[in-house]
């Protein structure tokens, strides 16, 4: 059978706001662009964002992008990269008034610029007054971004592979990656994608945690992807989580339930917040409330038929509060639950929102990894953006509204390197038959007939592993309990058969690729995070409760081969300014 | 599967969660049922954007073609009913 291939200059995995981001810059610059997306673009996850995009435009409070930087840098809990913070933290405004122009409606102020709203974790001075810092198009941010981005990619001509999954990166023997081996979901043929360069842009891997508030397709598919080409993943263990999801389905319930009065009971009824936080009660930092949560259920005072969660408790506050205080609440619950928290309270667990690791990137988006000399060898042709890298500008934890921000800075910076890079290797070096044969047989295993398990069941017990031994609870013990029982999972996993193997719209073979990505990523998360043996950012160990700076100031890189960990020192060096030593935090 | 039937299924990926559940929890009890006309309006309802679609359905927005407005409430029932398994 003869494959189709096509060529490109640039191709880009993902159509999220860093895929198009970095699709558009390099349109723009008249380069043969393609993008893969397994939805089509307009679907993807960025459209989730509410919050708001960070930038230093000083339009409602005084602000500088250094004192941005300072709070990056201590939001991060000292592991991010000050490199690339700074980098971003100066681009910010840039990338903002680039957005305006694009056509998001962004919130005004009545004298025409952009409004700014303040969020937790923003100060002016270095940690001193509020600081307001973050502009939106209201409560749909992400929507729109993506929106404009996705005309503009239009207008620009990029082209479009919708609807196609991306298997695994083609890799020469040299360590060029020269694109990509994917299928067409509709007809199931699939195709070589050659490139000169590619950039992995598939977002975060949120689905490895049972309850979660991403969207399905988040699988970590292009983390998965780079770990399979000899990548390792960097910082996995930092994984941010929210402490009130609706149990099982995911979705947030605001801290604004408890800030009217709400308060969370086990299954005696007990107000159990009071005993892990005295004082503050349910309105504790979230990471003490989470665990409180994942406590109670762990020492068999959880709630519902399986004792697997806690209940959130409204009631008190009377139908006329919530009605008028929380309606967006109540309307969640109704919908998505079947119930009034006006009459019965809502079961909740921690959820998993974002993962601060990722693909190993420096400020230009190209992927680095320890070779030769350094820690940080780039890999010819290789780049990564958004969730699914990291540069790492969030380090062990993320503020509000700089996501956004990542995705757009980050996007436009690889695109901007790659453009160099076009300009400097001008032919595709010869493809590389071996790599596209190990894709090919990759997809070909799951024509495999005969028994085997099923794919959801295995999917549905690794979130439960996941969740169970390395969610908010974490110790050396419980962590490495997870690590057996997904290492049987592993197996189980090469073993699981599909029943369906029509070529058309196969649904179940994708599903199936996507849980072996989630297999790798899931395994990447838990050997991180049984390694860092101490407690940072959202990395919280019971064993191990303080920060350690003096044996864990460094990044974690995992490695697929052995599941093998390795470690590289934070570049605490900023461009032109001085470095911020770590400091204890205080909010 | 028919290729349709496949097609639908997948596009029901959707950019956020609550509509994952959504049309998920439609697929599996409520699509099946549907004659012509309700594929149709629910093909529609799929090409509209993730936010106007989460809206739409949790009645924030209301919508002036009747076919959809037929299948919200469809959607909601079977988002309940999988709520109390």
């Amino acid at each position: 059978m003869k494959l189709t291939t096509r060529k490109f200059d640039a191709l880009i995995i993902g159509a999220g706001g860093a895929g198009l981001r970095a699709a558009l810059q390099l349109s723009n610059a008249d380069a043969r662009v393609a993008v893969v997306s397994k939805v089509f673009p307009t679907r993807s996850h960025t459209v989730a964002a509410q919050g708001g995009v960070n930038a230093a435009l000083a339009n409602v409070l005084p602000d500088s992008w250094h004192w941005h930087m300072f709070d990056t840098v201590k939001g991060s809990d000292y592991l991010g990269d000050q490199d690339a913070i700074e980098y971003m933290c100066r681009a910010a405004p840039k990338v903002v008034y680039e957005l305006e122009h694009f056509g998001v409606p962004f919130s005004r102020l009545d004298d025409g610029g952009i409004y700014q709203r303040a969020f937790g974790g923003q100060s002016q001075h270095f940690g001193k007054e509020q600081a307001a810092r973050t502009c939106a198009a209201a409560d749909r941010t992400g929507h729109a971004i993506l929106h404009s981005l996705y005309q503009q990619n239009l207008r620009a001509r990029t082209h479009f592979f919708d609807e196609y999954f991306a298997i695994d990166l083609i890799k020469d023997d040299a360590g060029h990656v020269l694109g990509v081996v994917a299928f067409e979901i509709l007809s199931g043929e699939p195709i070589v994608i050659e490139a000169k360069t590619t950039l992995i842009a598939t977002g975060g891997a949120g689905q490895i945690f049972r309850t979660n508030t991403n969207a399905l397709s988040n699988t970590g598919d292009g983390m998965a992807m780079a770990l399979r080409a000899g990548v390792p993943l960097e910082d996995m263990e930092f994984v941010q989580f929210h402490p009130t999801g609706i149990a099982g389905r995911g979705m947030l319930i605001t801290e604004g339930a408890r800030g009217e009065g709400g308060f969370l009971i086990n299954d005696q009824g007990e107000r159990f917040m009071e005993r892990y936080a005295p004082k503050a009660k349910d309105l504790a930092s979230r990471d003490v409330v989470s665990r409180a949560i994942a406590i109670e259920v762990r020492e068999g005072r959880g709630c519902g038929r399986n004792k697997d969660h806690a209940l959130l408790d409204l009631r008190h506050l009377g139908a006329d509060t919530i009605m008028k205080k929380l309606p967006g609440i109540r309307e969640m619950s109704l919908t998505f639950l079947g119930l009034d928290p006006i009459e019965k309270p809502i079961p909740v667990f921690p959820t998993c929102h974002y993962s601060m690791g990722g693909i190993p990137t420096n400020r230009d988006g190209q992927v680095v990894v320890p070779m030769k000399d350094t820690p940080e060898d780039p890999v010819p042709g290789l780049y990564a953006a958004g969730e699914t890298a990291c540069v790492s500008v969030h380090g062990a934890n993320r503020l509000g509204g700089n996501s956004l921000l990542d995705i757009l800075v980050f996007g436009r910076a690889a695109a901007n390197h790659i453009l160099d890079y076009l300009e400097e290797n001008r032919f595709h070096r010869p493809l590389h038959q071996g790599s596209v044969d190990q894709a090919l047989a990759r997809l070909a295993r799951w024509d495999r007939k005969g028994d085997g398990e099923a794919v959801e069941p295995l999917r549905r017990e690794l979130r439960k592993v996941m969740e169970d031994h390395c969610g908010v609870f974490r110790t050396a013990e419980v962590m490495q309990e997870g690590v057996t029982k997904l290492r049987a999972l592993r197996e189980r996993i090469d073993n699981a058969v599909i029943r369906d193997h029509s070529r058309t719209f196969n649904t179940a073979r994708v599903e199936a690729m996507e849980l072996e990505n989630l297999m790798d990523c899931a395994m990447a998360t838990i050997c991180s995070a049984l390694g860092r043996e101490e407690s940072r950012g959202a990395h919280s160990r019971m064993d191990f409760p303080d920060r350690d700076d003096e044996r864990w100031l460094k990044h974690s890189l995992y490695s697929l081969q052995d599941d093998a960990m390795d470690y590289k020192p934070v570049r605490t060096q900023p461009v032109t300014v001085e470095s911020f030593p770590p400091k204890e935090r205080v909010y | 599967m028919t290729l349709p039937d496949a097609r639908t299924r997948w596009r029901c990926r959707r950019g956020m969660l609550e509509n994952d559940l959504l049309l998920g929890s439609f697929l599996e009890q409520g699509y099946d049922e549907l004659d012509q006309e309700g594929r149709d309006a629910f093909e529609r309802l799929l090409g509209y954007p993730d936010n106007l679609l989460l809206d739409l359905v949790l009645g924030r927005q209301q919508t002036v073609d009747a076919g959809i407005a037929r299948l919200v409430p469809l959607i909601r029932a079977a988002t309940a009913a999988r709520a109390s398994d």
